[in-house]
């Protein structure tokens, strides 16, 4: 298991637990001795089924949930455990993208509103609220930005409201995002356009991320390294090509296996059309 | 906001208890600029209902129907004022115990849970009877009986509202805690706590109109209450002191719990069929 190393580390889990506790239920154990770091400019795909964990991961990172054991660095220092207050600052460095895009959003306010929530708390000198705002929206691909300004999250798609998470969290200029599922919510096409966006960010802006998928083309598509998660533990981690092309671990095996390559996925879509086709000829 | 109303106007219940408490109001206001005083006494004493007095009038020789429509301002004030008290007291602390939990929280449910067990009217009489009447003292007793039910339900939402992922989302841009439950979290979840506040408009109407009838309250002003404790001495030779004054709390109650019931179907996206 060899892995390049790119940069400085942006964010660092280490040996990070967590179970969670029911009265009447076993302990559910979320994280077991965690060891993850995402560099620079680098997009970290960490994989797995639901119920792996992998959310809870991402809480921890953000400082969200506190685990129960190990800890959480970014840029090196410890923020597991700080008092809430420096928490508070410090955390703003790491943006989430969530996966319900409708849930992501007070559904009283308005984009305006909503965008300079998060602007106001990184101050630019360059231009007013309002260009700023606009610029956002349109980094994003939401042009013209001033026609979404007045709107509020409901009347926007799906899509549209993903790409707005995208630009609050670009609000606070952070080096790194933490996406959970960011694109399970959305239509297939919608995807390749999400994640078109995504890469183009991480180019300009050098955005490192952590991108939590179930979705094994994804990881493969997006992300420089992977980590996969399986009851907990990651069981297998390395360079993308190396570990989706030759996976060591039983569960690794079965997680490539179960999903399709894109040509695999063409040539599905191109039997099937043309069985249609030949059905419609036949009738 | 616009499904809201939408969804109410099909609520013919609601629409009709609106339609109701908005005369109500109006007439209140209008009685006020009117310049006739209720308590003028003449000589056409216990007349029953007739084109004169159209529900007849009372011992002392009153109009049933103007006392009625000036102890309208006396209900309704007392109701607005208490349920605007209760749910105001219920919002801040049921918000505040269902973000933060803990032992905060069970100490404050704990609480409610005792006042729900207290007879309240049995409770507020007492402490009438021991304070002395006082518009402000009926109000303040009512608030004090009535929050709790309003604090469970802001709770409950509270607890809901502040798991949703936009909490997260501006968690994340570094706002501290209590700028998010009074930004983010209470703005998303007051709307079932003013259902209820509806409601305790109606329950105080009621206790301020018992407490009046037994005599808890201040003789000078008309209320429906009064009106009923004078008119108890007189149920079998003027039916019409008790029973008019009667028929406006029953009326004017009922027309607070449909609005409180109609106000939360309309809230509930699924509610209304």
């Amino acid at each position: 298991m060899v892995e390049t190393v790119i940069g400085k580390p942006v964010l660092e889990l280490c040996k990070v637990s967590k179970s969670f506790h029911r009265r009447g239920f076993p302990p559910v154990t979320a994280a077991r001795e965690v060891d993850l770091h995402v560099c620079e400019a680098e997009t970290v795909a960490l994989v797995g089924e639901s119920g792996s964990g992998k959310s809870t991961l991402a809480k921890i990172a953000l400082g969200l949930v506190r685990p129960d054991a190990g800890e959480v660095k970014l840029f090196g220092k410890t923020i597991s455990g700080l008092p809430m207050g420096q928490l508070r600052e410090v955390r703003t460095a790491m943006q989430p993208v969530f996966q319900d895009s409708s849930a992501a959003f007070n559904p009283r306010r308005t984009v305006t509103q909503l965008l300079s929530q998060a602007a106001i708390r990184h101050p630019s000198p360059i231009g007013t609220m309002r260009e700023r705002l606009i610029i956002l929206l349109e980094q994003v691909g939401l042009r013209p930005g001033e026609d979404y300004l007045g709107r509020f999250p409901h009347e926007l798609s799906g899509g549209q409201r993903q790409r707005l998470s995208i630009a609050r969290a670009l609000a606070m200029d952070p080096p790194i995002i933490i996406a959970d599922e960011p694109l399970s919510g959305a239509d297939v096409s919608i995807r390749g356009q999400l994640l078109n966006l995504m890469i183009d960010l991480r180019e300009k802006r050098k955005v490192a991320y952590l991108f939590i998928t179930h979705d094994i083309s994804i990881a493969k598509a997006f992300a420089h390294r992977v980590a996969v998660m399986y009851k907990g533990s990651i069981v297998e981690r390395g360079n993308a090509d190396e570990v989706l092309a030759n996976p060591q671990h039983e569960y690794t095996k079965r997680l490539v296996e179960g999903s399709l390559t894109v040509e695999q996925a063409e040539k599905a879509v191109e039997a099937i059309s043309h069985k249609m086709e030949s059905g419609v000829a036949a009738s | 906001m616009s499904n809201f109303t939408s969804r109410f106007k099909s609520l013919p219940a609601g629409v009709a208890a609106a339609v109701y408490v908005g005369a109500l109001v109006v007439i209140a206001i209008g009685a006020q600029f009117s310049g006739v005083d209720p308590t003028i006494i003449s000589n056409d004493a216990l007349l029953p209902p007739s084109t004169s007095h159209f529900l007849g009038s009372d011992e002392l020789g009153r109009d049933v129907l103007v006392g009625i429509i000036f102890g309208i301002q006396i209900s309704l004030s007392v109701g607005f004022c208490a349920a605007i008290a209760a749910t105001s007291l219920g919002i801040f602390i049921g918000g505040i115990a269902g973000y933060y939990g803990g032992a905060l929280d069970l100490i404050v449910m704990r609480v409610t849970e005792v006042f729900q067990v207290v007879p309240s009217f049995i409770l507020a009489a007492v402490i009438v009877a021991l304070s002395g009447p006082g518009l402000t003292r009926i109000i303040a007793v009512i608030a004090l009986l009535a929050w709790p039910q309003a604090a469970r339900v802001m709770r409950g939402e509270v607890m809901r509202v502040k798991q949703l992922e936009f909490v997260e989302a501006v968690r994340c841009l570094g706002y501290k805690e209590g700028y998010i439950l009074l930004r983010e979290v209470i703005p998303n979840a007051v709307s079932p706590t003013m259902a209820i506040g509806t409601l305790i408009v109606g329950q105080a109407i009621l206790l301020e109109a018992a407490l009046s009838f037994f005599g808890l309250s201040n003789p000078d002003l008309v209320s429906w209450g009064r009106m009923l404790n004078s008119g108890q001495r007189f149920l079998f030779n003027a039916w019409w002191l008790s029973f008019f004054p009667g028929t406006a709390i029953l009326i004017t109650v009922l027309a607070f719990n449909l609005l409180g019931d109609s106000i939360s179907r309309a809230l509930n996206p699924k509610g209304v069929k």
